[in-house]
């Protein structure tokens, strides 16, 4: 009887945990998991240089809470990254160089460009100021241009 | 023949009302997901923790509420606080004038929502003058922080590949002005699994069956169904009741989490009520309605409220054993209803089978009516074309019991049972069964809506201090739980206490393993206690009597000795924790060092200090003795500004680039995450002890730029030498004019710091020690694995640094010190597994 009932159980929580909504039902089952891509999207991405030596990138900030590309490569000297909110949350990204540069709010749907000079190699935080609690940071790679 | 008529009023109101609760039952599945949320919040296995806010300010509180979905701030005082938005700007303000809240803060726009999908206008940006707009004349506000919770809807990686395991989620910060000085409240958000549902399933279901026994049984059964009814409204009332008491909001919000959305239970109760009343008058039609009811009620206790089975926590004023009770009620209750319901049904047709089959056999003398194998059953009583679902009793169920008080039993008419009743004692009992359930369903009901409207507040987790009696001053008040996922004194309170005592014990020979647990047992109580600024009932409690308990922490640690003692094998300890390898230059007193145990105290005052040692040795008295003790100090809080780095006693700016909470790195530099350490060390973390002589009479003779030159900092403002202010970050790579670099290759930070050792970092907590002619530092750095922090840094630094001809490592020990102790728990348990006494 018990063994069966833990059968009907495992059945059920397997099909239709998901409608008790992101954390499922009894361990997990069903629970709303981050998808594959959002895990392995860490791939760097470099700016692209522009004629008047200006690197450009964009990057896509979602509902997700993800920066995309996360990972920006880029050499020392002028960089502008365009935030392309796809979402409908709004997000407020800064480029943690020193000093850091804060993007300022981005809604939903809206696009927003930042300049930032960087003269030291190393590795600057990204961090959105809403959701940084909930892991939503990229990263700015920057190397000797040589 | 009054009665009879008395009957069709009552008929009536039950037909109408079962069309609405048919149309009801329309709507309904739209609303129910809303229902028994407390702002957007349900059950769930996040818990977002604050551990402090530092300093305290008497009357200034703040509070994590509506099971982590917002903060609460309240300020009693006459001064503004104002609490920080996202960008550091001020985003509200709560003071003697009322609450107000800057329009020109991102915050006042996020904030609204649960998960922020709201719009900021533009031009908000926080940066320009605050906008104030009044949004209310209390001394309290509360808002939806998104610093505090998970602002996704799938789970965090880490939880959702090991969704049974605990997770430190993050670390957050809230910081909050109030009168020039910065009030910073640290807290974490952790995943914490629920327990097994099995046990909650078991229950509803033996209640189902209870329940729905009263379809089938012949005697008694409508009473076990109204029973059923009036017990599964009573569930579900206190359910929404504890909903509703963990709602902080305005009453018009208390009154809808106790009638869920749309007030829907408003519409509900009444038929429940109602339906509960008829039934102890054995109406069918009203079985049906108590299951209609049930399965309004059921349904959406189990897509709604299931979930508080087998998670963490819920947003409820009840225990979440009690919470877990009712939703079992009702889930099984309604579920009972609906089988008794189908049982009656079919029992019923299986009847008017038998009758129809009887008469086409033309025995109509045959009026025992044994053909239907029912023995109760009275054909010729029960005319084969009631139509279930009218209100006419089912003489099947009660014709033997009222039978026992009058003849008039072969009637089954509803009126002569109601005449019946009047007469017989089984008729009394079950009238007034029906008056009870009906007048306390209506009373309670009426009575929880008063309650949870007069209700002012609750008395949620909280940082601050109480406000009776003379006020202490915000040292003496500060308070750190000693309760949590972690032990308190590593990262919380984040600038260390003024002073410390820091000891190690060994165990006294042959001292088993139920003595040692007893011992940490006792220990952890008192911890708590003493953490509270509670005595612990000894005289010489009086020595901190009128003190708060200025921030007091105490921190235990198990020694590489004690494995292979009390019962712990020696297989038992982690291999992070061997015994630390020599190093260059040391010259260490072993009576100084190492030990079984290990105690970190520490507080804002040394007699709370002292009277927390005191206690602590103590207790240990018959199991354990001190093998050494040392303390520590560090500047008063208040002498300096607030916020500010201390220095050491060779008067530089000591701890700067320590690990930063507010990292995303923090816990894995400082805390054991891995599965690669045993269990009982998650959350826990390494402390290596190091009593460092500073040789101050050769270092006075230095020159003040050979001094900075020996650490690669200024010593005024602790700024690198190669410029900026104290956090600048260090360029190594800043030469001077004749190319030698400006922080010299042997300065101490060039040599200590991550960079150069391959990412080792320790989080470095230690107090200055002065003992006569010895002085110096007594080092502590607390770790996620001394391989990958202290020991790499040790071995480069040690004999090589410039900082080496003057200090001489005189003391040394090795703790691995298990993670928080949950309340009623004891520090370390894990580690002695199903054996824990
Ligand atoms: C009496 C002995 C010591 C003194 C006076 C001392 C002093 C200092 C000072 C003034 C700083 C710069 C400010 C800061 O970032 O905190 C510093 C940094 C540091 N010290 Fe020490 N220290 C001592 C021993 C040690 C030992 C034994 C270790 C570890 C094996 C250590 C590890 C570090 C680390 C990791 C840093 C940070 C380097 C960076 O990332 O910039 N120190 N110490
Ligand atoms: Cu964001």
């Amino acid at each position: 009887m018990i063994r069966r009932l833990v059968a009907l159980l495992t059945v059920v929580s397997l099909s239709g945990c998901a409608i008790w909504g992101t954390e499922g039902g009894p361990s997990g089952a069903g629970a709303a998991k981050p998808t594959a891509t959002a895990e392995a999207s860490s791939v760097p991405v470099t700016a692209s240089r522009g004629a008047d030596g200006v690197q450009r990138i964009e990057i896509t900030i979602g509902d997700d809470l993800r920066l995309r590309p996360d990972t920006v490569r880029a050499t020392t000297g002028t960089i502008e990254i365009t935030f392309r909110n796809s979402g409908v949350t709004p997000h407020d990204i800064s480029v943690d160089t020193v000093p850091a540069v804060d993007g300022g709010n981005v809604n939903g749907g809206d696009t927003r460009t930042v300049t930032v000079t960087v003269t030291q190699p190393g590795t600057y935080p990204m961090p959105c100021a809403y959701h940084v609690t909930s892991g939503m940071q990229g990263t700015l790679e920057i190397v000797d241009p040589s | 023949m009054r009665d009879r008529l008395a009957g069709w009023p009552a008929r009536l109101l039950l037909r109408v009302l079962v069309v609405v609760a048919a149309s009801a039952g329309v709507v309904w599945p739209a609303s129910a997901a809303q229902a028994h949320e407390v702002a957007g919040a349900g059950a769930t296995n996040f818990r977002t923790t604050l551990s402090a806010l530092a300093p305290a300010v008497s009357g200034v509180s703040l509070s994590v509420v509506e099971n982590g979905s917002r903060l609460q701030a309240v300020n009693v005082t006459g001064e503004d606080l104002i609490v920080q938005g996202y960008t550091g700007e001020p985003y509200a303000k709560i003071g003697p004038d009322g609450v107000f809240v800057n329009d020109n803060s991102p915050a006042t726009y996020l904030n609204t929502d649960r998960y922020a999908t709201t719009v900021v206008p533009s031009g908000v940006d926080g940066k320009g003058e605050p906008r104030w707009r009044k949004v209310s004349s209390e001394n309290v506000y509360r808002w939806h922080d998104h610093r505090i919770h998970w602002m996704l809807k799938t789970l965090p990686a880490p939880v959702a590949a090991d969704p049974s395991a605990e997770h430190r989620v993050s670390d957050w910060t809230v910081a909050l002005d109030y009168g020039g000085q910065t009030l910073t409240a640290t807290g974490s958000l952790d995943w914490v699994p629920g327990p097994s549902p099995t046990l909650w399933l078991l229950l509803a279901m033996a209640i189902a069956i209870l329940v729905g026994a009263g379809g089938i049984l012949p005697r008694g059964g409508y009473r076990l169904l109204a029973a059923g009814t009036g017990l599964l409204l009573a569930a579900d009332l206190l359910h929404s009741a504890g909903v509703a008491v963990a709602e902080t909001g305005s009453l018009a919000q208390r009154l809808g989490a106790l009638f869920g959305a749309d007030a829907i239970a408003l519409f509900v109760w009444p038929f429940g009520i109602l339906a509960a009343w008829r039934l102890a008058y054995a109406s069918r039609f009203a079985a049906v309605v108590a299951a209609c009811v049930g399965t309004l009620l059921g349904f959406s206790m189990a897509l709604d409220d299931a979930p508080v089975w087998w998670r963490s926590s819920a947003p409820t004023g009840l225990s979440m054993t009690v919470d877990r009770v009712t939703v079992a009620v009702v889930i099984g209750a309604s579920a009972g209803l609906i089988i008794a319901v189908a049982a009656l049904g079919l029992r019923s047709a299986l009847r008017r089978a038998a009758a129809v089959t009887a008469a086409e056999a033309a025995a109509a003398v045959a009026r025992s009516g044994t053909a239907t194998g029912e023995s109760d059953v009275d054909a010729a009583t029960q005319p084969a074309s009631e139509p279930v679902g009218s209100l006419s009793r089912d003489d099947g169920d009660e014709g033997g019991d009222t039978g026992r008080g009058a003849a008039s039993d072969g009637g089954g008419r509803e009126g002569d049972v109601v005449a019946v009743g009047e007469s017989g004692p089984s008729g009394v009992a079950r009238r007034s069964v029906a008056g009870y359930l009906a007048a306390s369903g209506v009373g309670v009901v009426a009575g929880a809506a008063v309650g949870i409207g007069l209700r002012t507040g609750d008395a949620p987790v909280s940082a601050s201090t109480s406000t009776t009696g003379p006020a202490l001053s915000d040292v003496g008040a500060a308070r750190v739980a000693y309760h949590g996922l972690r032990q308190a004194g590593i990262a919380v309170p984040v600038r260390p206490q003024a002073h410390s005592w820091v000891a190690a014990f060994d165990l006294v020979d042959g001292v088993d393993a139920k003595a040692l647990q007893g011992l940490l047992r006792q220990w952890s109580a008192a911890a708590a206690r003493l953490a509270d600024g509670q005595g612990v009932g000894q005289p010489d409690d009086h020595l901190v009597t009128g003190s708060g308990p200025c921030a007091l922490t105490v921190t235990f640690g198990f020694g590489p000795s004690l494995f292979g003692k009390a019962g712990i094998p020696e297989t038992a300890r982690p291999v992070a924790l061997a015994p630390l390898p020599a190093f260059t230059g040391e010259r260490l007193d072993p009576g100084a060092s190492d030990g079984d145990l290990g105690v970190v105290v520490a507080a804002d005052d040394p007699l709370v200090v002292f009277h927390a040692a005191r206690v602590l040795e103590r207790i240990a008295a018959p199991v354990a003795r001190v093998r050494w003790r040392q303390t520590g100090f560090a500047a008063t809080p208040g002498a300096t500004a607030l916020g500010s780095t201390g220095r050491n006693l060779m008067g530089q700016v000591d701890g700067t680039n320590n690990p930063k909470p507010a990292d995303p790195d923090f816990a894995a530099k400082v805390f054991v995450t891995g599965d690669d350490q045993p269990a009982w060390l998650r959350q826990g973390s390494y402390l290596v002890v190091r009593r460092i002589r500073m040789l101050l009479d050769d270092w006075d003779r230095l020159t003040l730029d050979a001094q900075q030159k020996v650490i690669g900092r200024r010593k005024d403002t602790g700024a690198p030498l190669s410029g900026g202010q104290e956090t600048t970050p260090a360029n190594y790579g800043t030469t001077q004019a004749d190319g030698s670099p400006v922080i010299p290759v042997n300065a101490h930070i060039r040599m200590a710091a991550p960079a150069f050792n391959n990412g080792a970092a320790m989080l470095r907590r230690g107090w200055s020690y002065a003992d006569g002619d010895r002085a110096g530092l007594l080092f502590l750095a607390y770790q996620a694995d001394p391989r990958r922090g202290f020991i790499p840094v040790q071995q480069r630094l040690a004999g090589n640094d410039a900082l080496s001809r003057f200090i001489r490592h005189e003391a040394s020990a090795l703790f691995a010190v298990p993670g928080g102790v949950p309340d009623g728990g004891f520090v370390g348990q894990d580690l002695f597994g199903k054996d824990a006494a």
